[in-house]
């Protein structure tokens, strides 16, 4: 196939706005799936994806359409994940595009989400074709949207089709507008390869598989390949596309996307916006724009049975092969005992990890809340990254400590205003902007600590807006802060998995609420138990669990002997799932209880 | 040998807002086929003669003395060397012509359920009668020549207060000729008016005030603690549950009621349809050797006195510290079990905390597979 008939195109979109059912439509129409085959949203793939309606990993389908001009053409339909969490990865899959289908909402029209997805195409020099969806809604207001398009993101939208995904409207304008103004993909075919990895996955039996688009030159079967950032060299064994069934060709030409496999043990081998190679006809330089990626939100994972701890270790990395932004090391908590400090690219990470070790490794865990990594920079001039609060070291031996900022852009309804900004001066947020997007709705621009994200900040600003607000957000670097250790003492004894590191302003309202959150959820025991929160071994907060007096089954009839037992039953399961910490028994969820708000008290 | 009956009748005038046992309204003609049915099943079983026989309920005294006396003598070939025979009823239901009919029939004891005497909290949970009603209803009771008593009382109960609680047990010990009383601690169960409406258990701390005040209180009183949840003037404890706590082997009969024998326990149909139909229908459920150790302790560890190392030796021919040792030391040592060579105990504050100890020898349990 010629260069000029292939089109390589993502399809961008706020979550819930349609990118999946767009793309299943697509692919019906185009008959790359035959009807009978489709599963609703056949991209995504993993059931946690289909439950939660988000796309975690990405994909990447060849389609053959025949356009009404009558010539036939290539597509590489390359899916993105829609969550703020990827955002490096939807930016390397874009990378292997020349175009993107931005997709809009008919009722609700442009997004926080939108409009980061836009910027990181065009930062990519994409092409970028709106497409206005959801025509169908009574509450559809399409002239309203293309509108909001123009004024918003700059781009003519006059011509946007009209569709509806789910109805199956207009899809071929759709198609047709990809044929006429997505640009054929450049490259020499005869140049030094150079092919751009935008995704991977594991496969038991033949190792990693590289999903990769040839920008220069050409892949063949027997090549031999350097990765340029991680310096591994294979001979390629297999390659060929996706149609969304695997098709083994003997090449990847110039232009073209697909997937390679190379017995390729490690998955850190094979690293996102790396650049693949020709051994003896290398390139001189990789693409530009790889970045390592590096976890923004740590926490510890623990098994509540220690005896499952071997477990954990497989069932992590079992998962980190295909995985490769999944970080975690042994780490010993004198609370939890032996366990894992995990690395993850952000909150929703974080829980789809957490929910696959409990649901398919059938591992119950404690997770201890997530922290960021922060700076603390000693007296002696030297910096330690700290990802878990209770290694801070000891107060005399810190000169300053630093934590990471992002700035938050935060669309709203104009009436929510003065509710978010209530909520970001909370979370500790620098007022940095403000600009109206239309009439009706505005940009709020802040800086906040990622500290405070990673909290509970989006279900905060989801429930002070109705859940009109959205969100997005980006790293800009390390501030200074007044932030110290918050020590949580059970019993007298400091549980290390419940140490955070909290702004000194802050630190009394948030003790408060931690030690009040930790009275609910921790059972009452054979004893009292005083919960104190403590900075620099000062207590400033402190809540007691009365012991338990009674707890007997008082008369029911005296034969039922069945009923009297599967209470104790019932007792004894509610015990399994508790930690013991020296000697007090803790429910999973308290060790989360660090997150709870000032305001919950 | 199984010694012990109990007989569930399932019937009751009204429906009690606590209640989430197996009951349902009275109907005549319903309690006729269930007589018929109880009939069949007596023919069935074949129990042998007892020494305690339990009529409990629902509520035995709703039945028509005609269908009473019926009841009575479809017992009589079981029940001719019974030391003990109990008969549950309540004051509204309990006319002298069927306590007649109970002393006629070698009835020895009352189980009466008054639950309160204050008219706000029995009004709440649909009860009808007045503290002048209840001594009444007891005097009644002592002239036919039946002067085993027992009542029932509940503590626990929503918008009942410690001081309503006071006086009521007051009342009972300083004016009541009885014998005995049982204490249930309310607990909301969802099947009940009360879990339907949504109401709340009680706060912890009042419901414990509540259980140490009765302690306190009986004890000075004469009656003595002989279970979590019974206290007796002396020689008056119950022989029938003392079978329950000793885990002894009794029969169930009639629909809704459950058994046990040497292999293990039954439930008999809680279907009033399928009772009436087709008999007891019991569903049976074998024990091993090990959850018949834990059930005895669960069960003995109720009572006072503990449980008897040689009642245990004998059951199962093993001493009770081989199997549980570990266990038994350690509740020891928090001061919740008590040991000497005789038997095992819970202290004052493990009869408190006794779902805590007892969950300790189910994770025993379990560790042996």
């Amino acid at each position: 196939m010629e260069q000029k008939y292939i089109r390589n195109f993502s399809i961008i979109a706020h979550i819930d706005h349609g990118k999946s059912t767009l793309a299943d439509r697509i692919l019906e129409l185009t008959e790359t799936v035959e009807q009978r085959e489709m599963k609703e949203q056949l991209l995504d793939t993993m059931d946690l994806e289909r439950e939660r309606g988000i796309t975690i990993k990405l994909n990447a389908v060849q389609l053959q359409y025949t356009a009404l001009n009558g010539k036939t053409y290539i597509f590489h339909l390359i899916d993105t994940p829609g969550h703020v969490d990827f955002t490096y990865e939807v930016s390397r899959s874009l990378a292997a595009c020349e175009g993107a289908v931005l997709v809009v909402d008919a009722a609700q029209g442009i997004e926080a989400q939108t409009l980061a997805n836009v910027y990181l195409a065009l930062d990519n020099d994409l092409e970028i074709l709106p497409v206005i969806n959801k025509i169908d809604l009574p509450s559809a207001q399409p002239d309203v949207v293309k509108k909001e398009i123009e004024d918003v993101i700059g781009l003519d939208a006059s011509c946007a089709p009209l569709i509806s995904a789910k109805n199956g409207l207009h899809i071929r304008d759709v198609l047709e507008d990809i044929v006429a103004n997505v640009p054929a993909p450049k490259g020499d075919p005869n140049a030094p390869l150079q092919a751009l990895v935008f995704d991977s996955v594991y496969d038991a039996y033949r190792g990693v598989i590289a999903f990769v688009r040839v920008k220069e030159g050409r892949i063949r079967v027997g090549d031999k390949v350097r990765f340029m950032a991680s310096d591994a060299e294979y001979e390629v064994l297999e390659c060929g596309v996706r149609t969304p069934k695997e098709v083994k060709k003997d090449s990847l030409e110039c232009g073209e996307v697909g997937w390679l496999c190379a017995s390729i043990k490690s998955i850190q081998d094979v690293r996102v916006g790396d650049t693949i190679t020709n051994v003896e006809y290398p390139a001189s330089a990789p693409l530009h724009g790889y970045r390592e990626m590096n976890p923004m939100v740590y926490c510890g994972l623990y098994p509540i049975d220690s005896a499952k701890y071997n477990d954990l270790r497989d069932a992590l990395e079992k998962l980190q092969l295909n995985d490769a932004s999944l970080q975690f090391e042994a780490e010993t908590s004198q609370a939890l005992g032996f366990g894992f400090r995990c690395g993850f690219l952000g909150l929703l990470h974080m829980d789809v990890v957490q929910e696959r070790i409990e649901r398919e490794y059938h591992i119950d865990l404690i997770a201890t809340a997530p922290s960021v990594v922060y700076h603390a920079y000693l007296t002696d001039g030297s910096m330690l990254a700290i990802d878990n609060p209770s290694l801070l070291p000891d107060v005399q031996k810190i000169d300053h400590i630093e934590e990471p900022f992002v700035k938050a852009s935060i669309m709203t309804p104009k009436e929510y205003v003065g509710a978010i900004m209530e909520l970001c001066q909370r979370k500790r947020g620098n007022y940095t902007d403000m600009v109206y997007i239309d009439d009706t709705r505005m940009n709020l621009i802040y800086e906040l600590p990622l500290g405070e994200i990673v909290y509970d900040f989006f279900d905060k600003l989801k429930s002070c807006t109705k859940g009109y607000a959205s969100f997005d957000y980006e790293l800009i670097g390390y501030q200074p802060n007044k932030l110290a250790k918050m020590d949580i003492l059970l019993n007298g004894e400091v549980v290390d998995a419940l140490s955070s590191i909290v702004h000194r302003e802050f630190a009394y309202p948030r003790g408060r609420a931690i030690c009040e959150k930790l009275k609910k959820l921790i059972p009452k025991q054979q004893f009292e138990i005083p919960i104190q929160a403590a900075i620099n071994g000062k207590i400033i907060a402190r809540a007691d669990i009365k012991s338990l007096r009674k707890n007997v089954l008082a008369k029911c009839y005296g034969g039922d002997i069945s009923r009297k037992k599967k209470l104790l039953e019932k007792q004894k399961e509610g015990k399994k799932r508790m930690k013991a910490v020296g000697s007090v028994e803790v429910p999973q969820e308290a060790f989360m209880a660090v997150l709870s708000m000032d305001d919950e008290s | 040998m199984c010694k012990a009956a109990y007989l569930h009748v399932p019937f009751c005038q009204d429906i009690c807002a606590y209640c989430d046992f197996f009951r349902c309204r009275y109907h005549v003609g319903l309690a006729e086929k269930w007589l018929a049915a109880m009939a069949k099943e007596l023919t069935i079983k074949k129990l042998s003669p007892l020494t305690t026989m339990y009529i409990g309920g629902g509520t035995p005294s709703a039945l028509q003395p005609h269908q009473l006396e019926t009841l009575l003598s479809l017992l009589v070939p079981y029940t001719k060397e019974v030391n003990e025979y109990t008969i549950e009823a309540n004051v509204e239901s309990l006319t002298d012509e069927k306590l007649d009919i109970c002393q006629r029939y070698g009835v020895n004891r009352i189980s009466l359920g008054v639950q309160s005497l204050q008219p706000s909290l029995l009004n709440q949970m649909h009860r009808h009668h007045t503290s002048e009603d209840v001594l009444a209803c007891i005097k009644r009771i002592h002239a036919h020549g039946i002067h085993n008593i027992s009542i029932d009382m509940i503590y626990g109960l929503p918008k009942q207060s410690l001081a309503m609680w006071e006086e009521d047990l007051h009342t009972i010990v300083s004016s009541f000729p009885i014998q005995h009383i049982s204490l249930y601690g309310l607990t909301i169960e969802p099947h009940s008016e009360f879990g339907r409406q949504g109401i709340q258990n009680i706060d912890e701390d009042i419901e414990a005030d509540m259980y140490d005040l009765a302690i306190t209180l009986l004890q000075q009183y004469g009656f003595q603690q002989y279970e979590i949840s019974n206290f007796a003037k002396p020689k008056y404890a119950s022989l029938h549950n003392q079978v329950y706590w000793r885990y002894e082997d009794f029969y169930g009969i009639g629909c809704g009621a459950s058994g046990k024998d040497k292999r293990g326990r039954y439930e008999n149909t809680r279907n009033l349809e399928t009772y009436l139909q087709q008999g007891a229908s019991s569903v049976y459920e074998k024990l091993d050797t090990k959850a018949q150790m834990f059930e005895m302790i669960m069960m003995s560890l109720r009572m006072k006195q503990g449980i008897s190392r040689q009642a245990f030796f004998e059951r199962f021919g093993k001493d009770i510290s081989e199997v549980y040792g570990s266990i038994i030391e350690k509740q020891k040592e928090k001061g919740l079990l008590l040991v000497d060579e005789e038997k095992i105990w819970a202290s004052e504050r493990g009869f408190h905390l006794l779902n805590d100890v007892l969950v300790e020898f189910l994770g025993d349990d379990e560790a042996h597979g």
